[in-house]
């Protein structure tokens, strides 16, 4: 039988704690006494995960799953102030029953990092696999580039239901996002390729100085004058995007699946191989 | 009684460290500075022995042993600490606080992460094409200056080194050189330009977006000549871009209303690479207007000892970066610091004032010669002898060059070095016993 291993915030930290101890790869076949004393940093000392949990191990019902296979992790309470949680997780499942802090799933290379509440800047930021879906909404620079980086995100899955902040996507070299709100300004900076989807309204500057990629805008929005219409179409890859989608629990209106776009091709300071796409019946 | 003149004193106010100053000294007092803005004489003629800040511990007079104790005292116990300002004092001070920083596995960041760090940030992108103040004296004939008011902020910039100069091919100054301001309001430096553009607050970015198609001659969707970019017709950007790619040698001064407007960093990122791509038809440099005298040397000194340029942090025993997270004013106001050395600025005029309120809430260490609006409150104040003044040292000029500040007066305190280096001392060993 699978296991879970739940930890419980008992105590709001004074100081935002760092915890990217807190991975299923890390955690699966220790003991109670092992996961208890496992490091967190508190500014510049390191303290234990006792210190601010209480973790509890059980069993999970069902036959199908394997009993070698990793432990599901729950992370209950609201962690907005403890950062890099899943961060560089490669495989297994992390649920944060709450809202997490900065950088959750950043670096993450594979498995499922699912959010209830919100997450803030940096979530999934230069991810290279494995998928996180948030319910809530983010803040800034989700899936992009760290400061000095060339390359963003460069695998797997973003879905946030609610809203995001500036720059998603910025410098982003694979993979997809999808924002069921709205989102900031500069959406897909310096996109180098994947694709980004944002169900909501944008803030200015969608595209800017992207290379290559695809940005999928369901509602209208001002492009630079750097971008060029080409043509109204209905691209033959939305239909399996769509149905993606729909299979990963982001859930777009029935009308949308045969809908047309309008094609502008961007940044033409930077060569104008990117695509805008943007929902014409909506 | 005994009175000596200085001479090529360096001014210690704004980036431009104007280097030809005469200063006067009579019995170790300042009585006359010549060759000067009306700022740098106020500051130099204000900072004199008998204007020191008083030196105190928690409020009580006490002497500088206990203040270092306290100050080692302070920072040993806190779990994040933080080493902030030091864009008004020497390289050498600013080196001695990364060291400090490192000891204390504190975080450490300087004014620029809200003035002209977006600029440094950009520069880490796309680089940048630059020169210095002696080649835009000497050779420049077209001048933009975008959302800077120099003759207000650097007074003497214009005459010493850009807009009114007379340089070696360019023997008639003002005369010789074609001038544009661009910014959101006419300013005493848009009456001295040839052309002003004023353009709406925020829209830098696509000026700038329309500046670069324009040079490499692409298409824009759906404007004509009339078309309003930023506020003005794009005839008017056409007829800049034209000056640009005809002139002998361009440079841009770009201030504080192009780095923190909307875009901030991507707009400079974006004039950087206009400024390269105008490369490809003549010779074209952009320069960073900065304000404190040293922030360019702090950011200079932090690239040197941890690799990054500001917002380092050493919480983890090694220097990370992450503007945004490490950065002084974010980490103020979400409360993520519980002690702070204060050095060389003043927090409490320049910082919002929820991240003031909080600032207040914590032990806090302020080095500084003078009185300003954190001494009241610090909770140990050190007062130390003004660089360039009290001290010498190296500070870093706008355009990256180094300039040696001479000491002139004798003060009754140690210098921001020697302050920082005594409590560097007392921690280390706290940390051994």
């Amino acid at each position: 039988m699978k296991t879970q291993i739940t930890l419980r915030l008992k105590e709001q930290p004074s100081i935002p704690i760092e915890a990217e101890s807190i991975i299923p790869e890390n955690l699966s076949g220790k003991s109670l006494a092992e996961i208890n004393s496992l490091p967190l940093w508190c500014g510049n000392r390191q303290e234990k995960v006792e210190d601010y949990f209480t973790v509890e191990i059980s069993e999970l019902d069902g036959d199908s799953l394997p009993a070698d296979s990793m432990p599901k992790m729950v992370l209950q309470g609201n962690l907005s102030r403890f950062k890099r949680l899943g961060q560089g997780m490669s495989a297994g499942e992390m649920e944060i029953q709450g809202s997490a802090g900065f950088h959750a799933g950043a670096l993450m290379r594979g498995g499922t990092l699912v959010i209830k509440g919100n997450a803030q800047d940096w979530l999934g930021a230069q991810m290279e696999g494995g998928q996180i879906s948030v319910e809530g909404s983010a803040g800034n620079f989700v899936g992009a580039a760290y400061r000095g980086r060339t390359q963003g995100m460069s695998g797997g899955t973003i879905l946030i239901k609610g809203n995001a902040g500036q720059m998603v996507g910025s410098k982003m070299r694979r993979g997809l996002i999808a924002v069921g709100g709205d989102c900031g300004d500069v959406l897909g900076y310096k996109m180098l390729a994947g694709t980004i989807l944002v169900a909501g309204r944008t803030g200015i500057r969608v595209g800017a100085n992207m290379e290559r990629g695809t940005v999928i805008l369901l509602n209208p929005s001002d492009l630079l004058p750097s971008f060029y219409f080409n043509c109204c179409y209905q691209p033959e890859f939305w239909r399996l995007l769509y149905k993606e989608l729909q299979s990963k629990g982001f859930n777009l209106n029935q009308s949308l699946k045969a809908t047309l776009f309008k094609h502008y091709s961007g940044d033409g300071n930077e060569g104008a191989k990117g695509e805008v796409l943007i929902c014409q019946s909506i | 009684m005994t009175v000596s003149l200085h001479q090529d004193v360096v001014c210690a106010f704004c980036g431009s460290l104007c280097d030809d100053l005469e200063v006067e000294v009579e019995n170790n007092e300042i009585k006359k500075v010549k060759n000067v803005c009306a700022i740098g004489r106020n500051k130099i003629m204000h900072q004199q022995p008998h204007n020191m800040a008083p030196l105190r511990v928690n409020g009580k007079e006490c002497s500088l042993d206990d203040a270092y104790n306290e100050a080692a005292r302070i920072l040993t116990e806190a779990k994040a600490p933080i080493i902030y300002g030091l864009s008004s004092t020497t390289a050498e001070a600013n080196s001695e606080a990364v060291e400090l920083a490192e000891l204390l596995n504190a975080a450490i960041d300087n004014p620029s992460s809200y003035c002209h760090g977006p600029g440094v940030l950009a520069r880490q992108h796309v680089g940048m094409s630059t020169c210095t103040l002696g080649e835009v004296k000497n050779r420049a004939d077209l001048i933009v200056i975008w959302g800077a008011n120099p003759m207000e902020s650097h007074p003497r910039h214009f005459n010493q080194y850009s807009v009114m100069a007379k340089g070696m091919y360019v023997p008639d100054g003002r005369k010789g050189r074609k001038v544009v301001a661009i910014d959101v309001r006419p300013t005493m430096s848009s009456k001295n330009a040839d052309i002003f553009l004023q353009i709406t607050p925020g829209s830098d970015f696509e000026i700038i977006n329309v500046l670069r198609s324009l040079a490499k001659n692409l298409k824009l969707e759906g404007l004509t000549d009339e078309s309003l970019v930023g506020g003005v017709p794009l005839a008017n950007w056409r007829e800049l871009v034209e000056m640009m790619k005809a002139s002998h040698y361009g440079v841009v001064l770009f201030g504080i209303g192009l780095t923190q407007s909307r875009g901030k960093d991507l707009n400079i990122e974006h004039i950087l690479s206009l400024v390269d791509e105008l490369n490809r038809y003549t010779r074209f440099y952009a320069i960073p207007m900065r304000g404190h005298a040293n922030v360019n040397g702090s950011n200079q000194v932090l690239v040197w000892r941890t690799g990054f340029p500001l917002a380092v942090n050493f919480y983890r025993g090694y220097p990370r970066f992450n503007p945004g997270e490490f950065s002084v004013f974010d980490m103020l106001i979400r409360k993520e610091v519980d002690a702070a050395v204060i050095i060389a600025t003043d927090p409490a005029a320049h910082l919002p004032q929820a991240a003031v309120k909080y600032l207040q809430s914590i032990p806090t260490i302020l080095i500084d010669p003078i009185e300003n609006l954190v001494t009241p409150w610090a909770n140990v104040v050190i007062p130390v002898a003004p660089a360039g003044i009290g001290t010498e040292g190296t500070y870093y000029r706008m355009d990256n060059v180094p300039l040696r500040l001479k000491k002139i007066i004798d003060f009754p305190c140690p210098s921001d070095y020697e302050v920082l280096h005594a409590i560097k001392e007392r921690v280390s060993h706290v940390k051994n016993s």
